[in-house]
């Protein structure tokens, strides 16, 4: 099992000109080691829709290759949304989906039946190019470049523990969602300025 | 999207909108996706934009999926429209706070409406009369079109939705 955290970090180093759109406590933690990169977009506040999102990016600048990177209980929020990614091809779109099996944001709830669930048997089914299912570190660093230089849609399902903790949902309101238009300006910029 | 075939279906042409005319509003206001779920309402808009293939039609499985997807094609530069019926705009209000309104996205929604006022079904609780009263609530801007020579409003609308970064809508009585 690896950490989320230990994941994030890695590929920060192995980051190059990528859009990376990521929710939630990925978000935090991405923004956090990432040291707030102007290509990093953190705003969307609908669970499920993160890599929907980065999906219409994706279609848009064919030039930019798009990450996103979301929780298990965000993935299951719109599982449907593999099946529109895989329809719409974007071959310049890499999802991670951090599982964990629990809402941590809200304070572990597990989710549900989630050790039964097979997401990257889903992913595959439903027609992604690539599907990782990797479930120790030392792989993950071995595939990570092949994840990232792979033609999409493709998706890397990690199976995690939890990462280190940057905000308490209390602090949510105050640490996260004020620096949301800081962030959209910020991302706005970036985009136009890597046309 | 692929369009087949069925046999025996009748397809639902509005008598009221012509879609060939709405398919050449989208064009003029250089619309360059359609992101949409089918409805019958539209099939004809569909076939129309498909064939023609000036617009990329990105086909959904959920409607609420369609809002994230126009607001991260905003971000990349692309002008898009959102096509869904009432009840896909119903079940996309979180989409619409959570992505659009939070990222400040600009793009057009239409939402297909069956019925008016004076139909039976206008107090069915499933038709489309809280569509109005949601948007004014939303604090959106719409325009109803009831008729084909409503639609030459179109490319204003996309250009007010554009200075305002935010959705508009309009609603298609079809």
């Amino acid at each position: 099992m690896m950490k989320r955290d230990q994941c994030l970090k890695s590929l920060v180093e192995r980051r190059t000109g990528e859009a990376v759109v990521a929710v939630w406590q990925a978000g935090v933690e991405w923004e956090e080691y990432s040291k707030g990169h102007p290509l990093n977009f953190t705003a969307v506040r609908t669970m499920g829709e993160c890599s929907t999102f980065a999906l219409g990016l994706a279609l848009a600048r064919p030039d930019l290759k798009v990450i996103a990177l979301e929780g298990d209980g965000s993935l299951l929020m719109n599982l449907a949304g593999l099946v529109t990614i895989a329809a719409a091809r974007p071959k310049n779109f890499v999802q991670f989906i951090f599982q964990n099996g629990i809402y941590e944001t809200t304070g572990g709830q597990c989710l549900p039946n989630v050790e039964e669930v097979n997401f990257a048997g889903i992913a595959r089914n439903c027609g992604y190019e690539a599907v990782y299912d990797l479930h120790d570190f030392e792989t993950y660093e071995t595939e990570l470049d092949d994840i990232l230089a792979s033609e999409g849609p493709v998706i890397a399902i990690l199976h995690v523990e939890a990462g280190e903790r940057h905000t308490s949902a209390i602090d949510w309101g105050s640490k996260v969602r004020s620096r949301d238009l800081e962030v959209v300006s910020r991302f706005k910029r970036a985009l136009n300025a890597k046309c | 999207m692929q369009i087949r075939e069925v046999p025996g279906h009748v397809p639902q042409i509005s008598k009221k909108i012509d879609c060939s005319v709405l398919h050449d509003q989208l064009k003029a206001a250089q619309i360059q996706y359609l992101v949409t779920l089918p409805e019958s309402p539209y099939e004809e808009l569909l076939k129309s934009v498909q064939g023609d293939g000036m617009i990329r039609v990105i086909q959904v499985c959920r409607e609420s999926e369609g809002i994230a997807i126009c607001s991260g094609l905003y971000y990349g530069g692309a002008k898009s429209a959102w096509l869904a019926s009432f009840k896909g705009f119903y079940n996309s209000i979180d989409s619409i706070l959570g992505v659009a309104f939070r990222t400040q996205s600009s793009f057009l929604m239409m939402i297909s409406e069956a019925g008016t006022k004076t139909d039976s079904l206008w107090r069915d609780p499933e038709n489309g009369r809280h569509s109005e009263a949601l948007l004014k609530c939303l604090d959106i801007p719409y325009c109803v079109f009831n008729s084909t020579a409503d639609l030459s409003v179109i490319p204003q609308l996309v250009s007010i939705s554009a200075s305002s970064v935010k959705p508009i809508v309009g609603i298609l009585r079809f």
